[in-house]
């Protein structure tokens, strides 16, 4: 199949192109969902973008991953009335992990945030409530990085209990 | 209410003209009411607490031995504790337990009550409720059948039938239902 003949079917891709130009990178166009990663710098911009031109206004998904070197933050945006989605990175330095808060976009990401901050440790800058949602509060680290040690208490009410003490495995 | 077809024991039946009397040691008819009366902690942390609830629902019913859910520790006489625990929940089920007023007893139903079932692994797990508060009766399964939760009931039952009610208690080993 040459070059011609190829589908040409990119979805909205040329305006976030017009729009970010060098700002995203990775962009590609799978089953009707656009895959990018986006810079740091423009990502709150991004979002309300998404959001208020290009009719992505369900938040499906906000979840991170620790690559080691840094963390990845993942948005999966989907659009019931255009019928396409987005599934978009975000790449953070482990140093000093801040990102903006997109939960003023979408109030529905307020607990996805928090469930990041609570095993990765990102800050979300602007959030209205940031704290611990899955752990006790008083928790030590966090749990997701790939660096975290987990060291028993030796208190059944209060932080890391003992693994695998009798060496049950499944 | 009919006949007391089988009385408990220490409990004696005389007959006088025109009826009957009934001469019984104290501890046992309290034991007797107390037993008859389980009232139960209305908390369930799991999937365990969906086979709690069907043992309590009409097939199985545990009103019948008189075990009844309360939704307050004050008006509850038994803890069923009935799936795993976490670090986050085990400070309230302690504050829960230590709301009970005296005498109680803590149940812990199913594998991970019991030892962590197959979460300890997990460092979020407590292996074992046992750990926070003392536990009368453990209960095998993963969940339990009702049958099975009924059973350990049961032997708790027993247990309170035979328990020095106004002398002080003695701290008994555990029942194990395998």
């Amino acid at each position: 199949m040459s070059e011609e003949t190829r589908p040409t079917e990119q979805g909205y891709i040329p305006l976030l192109q017009e729009r970010f130009g060098e700002l995203i990178s990775g962009v590609e166009w799978v089953d009707n969902e656009a895959r990018l990663t986006v810079s740091l710098d423009k990502l709150h911009d991004f979002l309300s973008f998404a959001r208020d031109d290009l009719l992505l206004k369900f938040p499906a998904d906000l979840t991170a991953f620790d690559t080691g070197e840094q963390f990845v933050l993942v948005y999966r945006l989907v659009s019931i009335e255009k019928g396409y989605a987005m599934l978009l990175h975000c790449s953070i330095s482990r140093e000093d992990p801040v990102v903006p808060t997109a939960s003023d976009l979408w109030p529905g990401f307020n607990w996805h945030e928090r469930e990041v901050f609570d095993m990765f440790g990102i800050r979300f800058e602007g959030h209205p409530d940031l704290r611990r949602i899955l752990l006790p509060d008083d928790w030590e680290g966090f749990p997701f990085r790939k660096d975290y040690v987990s060291v028993p208490s030796g208190d059944p009410l209060h932080g890391p209990q003992p693994v695998d003490e009798v060496g049950w495995k499944p | 209410m009919g006949a007391v077809e089988e009385l408990p024991d220490g409990v004696q039946r005389h007959d006088v003209p025109g009826g009957s009397i009934i001469t019984a040691q104290l501890d046992s008819v309290l034991n007797w009411a107390r037993k008859s009366s389980m009232w139960s902690l209305s908390f369930g942390l799991s999937c365990c607490a969906i086979e709690m609830m069907a043992t309590a629902a009409s097939h199985y019913d545990l009103d019948r031995f008189g075990i009844m859910f309360r939704a307050t520790p004050r008006q509850a006489d038994v803890m069923i504790v009935a799936g795993w625990v976490s670090v986050k929940m085990a400070p309230l089920i302690k504050r829960l337990w230590d709301q009970m007023p005296e005498p109680k007893y803590a149940v812990a139903m199913g594998g991970c009550a019991s030892a962590g079932g197959p979460y300890r692994d997990s460092e979020t797990i407590v292996k074992g409720v046992d750990r926070i508060i003392p536990v009368s009766v453990y209960i095998y399964g993963c969940p339990p059948r009702p049958e099975n939760l009924i059973y350990g009931l049961m032997k708790l039952q027993e247990r309170i039938q035979k328990e020095p009610f106004l002398a002080k208690r003695r701290q008994l080993e555990p029942i194990v239902v395998q």
